[in-house]
């Protein structure tokens, strides 16, 4: 029963002497790794007996906590299928069941009242029943739906094989090496997969695993001293700037003003989802906290990554054994694994899954690169319709920017994040621009997006974008980094609504 | 209100926005709106106002740290601490 990993976690007691801990801002809540075995052992038999059967989806919608990683340990256990649903993207409510077919949904929402939503907190007197249960998984057998930005506003849902999963903790195990000595602190939402392979890492190797969230992360890392941070770029630039205003301010050098903030027990940072400044890298590095970026999608899961044995700053890292990297004439990215995460989406609009999955299961990443002679991913050019927020959470702007273009008023629009709070898009006008009326559609606009895709400003070009003066390309494409030059400042300027510059 | 907890939350909020100086910072203002603080932003900002005034950040809750919507949110929370801890 152990051929895989996950088949590993689940039939066999982790080695003593490690711990989950759950770190808040006002404590911590810590429990051995063999009673967290052993509590989805009983939680699993539970929810067996309340009905949930092999292949049943369970929904987790909650911050992160240790119900949440109990829930997860025990689908695992039962083969329930574990859908993780973002805090704030989506509602603890009778459509999201219908939506996605679930047995049931577990949420630390307020509930509708629905027999199938059940409160999180739950777990805590389900996980204390006797029992216990543990079924074997194929490799190509799905253990979760991963959900990730479509681009109609509503998260494309993903099945992630259990192939996919073993191969992306094996090869990060030899990359890394986790060891007893490591606590690797977590603090993006559990919802998303890659952030639970630490605690399956934990199980599987024998290391502490810290888990925390967005808003107290920073707070409580001095105090669990953490060896490794699972970081987005957004996240390490916030550090960097308190970093070095903290040195400043207390005349000490950078490097102990980052240990003041990130612990005394920093081994390495790992980065990813986004591009990562390199004088962010650089900054790290310097501080004695050398920081990995590497590459992946939701589709790939983890295709390279740097690693102290072979680090290239700028890079992205070797490409994965397992993960292959096509690279076409015109330098697009595409990937195959030898154990695909899926093949297609489980939940997407018509056409999503065509577009991004190839029928042999390679995956078009939509991303510009080209890999060196020594094997490192190089990345130019990530698809430019995505903002990754310093939360982790990503905007696709390019259907946004079609629904402001879905006006007679508007002929272009581009959208930018110049805060990481707010979205702000600049509107080349059709003809006379009427900033009152572009302001109603705007109001329209913002009806039907998101709360992370509403847009806060719109700034009106005082021209057309054009091909003559170099905000459209020959294409008549916008030219994304000449829009954004020449109407920075008013880009970052403060205030709402309609402007005209 | 103490007047030095509202210097010490003007000066270090100043610092961390950049592009306002303690005296023009808008105390009622709503930070996220206004002046753009982040989330994580804010965090730092709550720790670093913490360090200096003697509050042990620990006794601040992720609600209460989401409570805190402007400047002198931030001095009335501390203040609330530091009257919890005389």
């Amino acid at each position: 029963m152990t051929d895989n990993l996950i088949n590993q976690l689940v039939s066999t007691a982790p080695a003593p002497g490690h711990r989950l801990r759950i770190a808040r801002l006002g404590g911590d809540e810590s429990i051995e790794l063999t009673e967290v075995h052993a509590a989805a052992d009983r939680l699993a038999a539970a929810l067996y007996a309340d009905g949930v059967r092999p292949g049943d989806r369970i929904g987790i919608l909650a911050a992160n906590g240790l119900q949440w990683v109990l829930l997860d340990l025990a689908a695992l256990r039962l083969k329930a299928v574990t859908c993780g649903f973002e805090p704030g993207k989506f509602d603890a409510t009778p459509q999201t069941i219908e939506e996605y077919g679930l047995a049931l949904l577990f949420t630390d929402a307020p509930g509708a009242p629905d027999t199938r939503i059940r409160p999180i907190a739950q777990v805590d007197e389900l996980a204390r029943r006797p029992g216990g249960i543990a079924l074997p998984w194929q490799r190509h057998e799905a253990t979760t739906i991963k959900f990730t930005s479509g681009s109609t506003g509503r998260p494309k849902g993903l099945s992630a094989s259990v192939g996919s999963i073993d191969s992306s903790l094996r090869a990060v195990q030899e990359l890394f090496e986790h060891g007893p000595d490591d606590d690797i602190f977590v603090f993006l939402p559990l919802s998303l997969l890659q952030q639970r392979y630490w605690v399956y890492s934990a199980l599987i190797y024998g290391h502490d695993v810290t888990i925390s969230s967005y808003a107290a992360a920073f707070a409580v890392m001095r105090r669990t001293r953490p060896t490794v941070v699972m970081g987005v770029p957004g996240f390490f630039a916030s550090a960097q700037r308190h970093i070095e205003e903290q040195a400043a301010r207390r005349s000490i050098e950078v490097a102990e003003a980052a240990r003041a903030l990130f612990g005394d027990r920093i081994r390495y940072l790992w980065t990813g989802s986004a591009p990562a400044d390199p004088a962010t890298l650089r900054f790290f590095d310097d501080c004695g906290m050398p920081i990995f970026e590497g590459y992946g999608l939701n589709e790939t899961c983890i295709v390279s990554k740097n690693h102290p044995k072979a680090n290239r700053r700028g890079s992205v890292g070797q490409v994965l054994p397992g993960k292959h990297v096509i690279i076409d004439d015109d330098g697009r990215v595409s990937v195959r694994g030898d154990d695909p995460v899926g093949m297609r989406y489980t939940f997407a609009a018509p056409g999503e899954s065509e577009r991004v999955f190839g029928t042999d299961g390679v995956v078009r990443t939509g991303d510009l690169g080209r890999i060196d002679a020594d094997g490192f991913l190089w990345i130019g050019g990530r698809a430019d319709d995505v903002i990754v927020l310093d939360n982790g959470k990503k905007v696709i702007v390019r259907p946004i920017e079609e629904r402001l273009r879905d006006s007679p008023l508007i002929d272009q629009a581009v959208v930018f994040c110049p805060a990481q709070t707010h979205l702000v898009a600049v509107v080349s006008p059709a003809g006379d621009a009427d900033p009152a009326e572009i302001g109603r559609h705007l109001a329209r606009t913002n009806e039907a997006l998101e709360r992370d895709e509403q847009i806060r400003r719109v700034v009106l070009a005082a021209e057309p974008f054009s091909i003559d003066n170099g905000l459209l390309t020959s294409q008549y494409k916008p030219r994304r980094a000449q829009i954004l030059a020449r109407y920075s400042t008013a880009i970052t300027a403060k205030g709402d609504g309609v402007h005209v510059h | 209100m103490s007047t030095d907890l509202e210097a010490l939350v003007r000066d270090r909020t100043a610092q961390v926005l950049t592009d306002v100086s303690p005296d023009e910072l808008d105390m009622s203002a709503d930070l996220a709106d206004q002046y753009g603080l982040t989330s994580l932003n804010k965090v730092l900002l709550v720790m670093s106002v913490c360090d200096e005034s003697g509050v042990d950040v620990a006794r601040f809750t992720e609600q209460d740290v989401a409570a805190v919507r402007s400047g002198d949110d931030l001095v009335s929370a501390l203040a609330a601490q530091q009257g919890a801890v005389a």
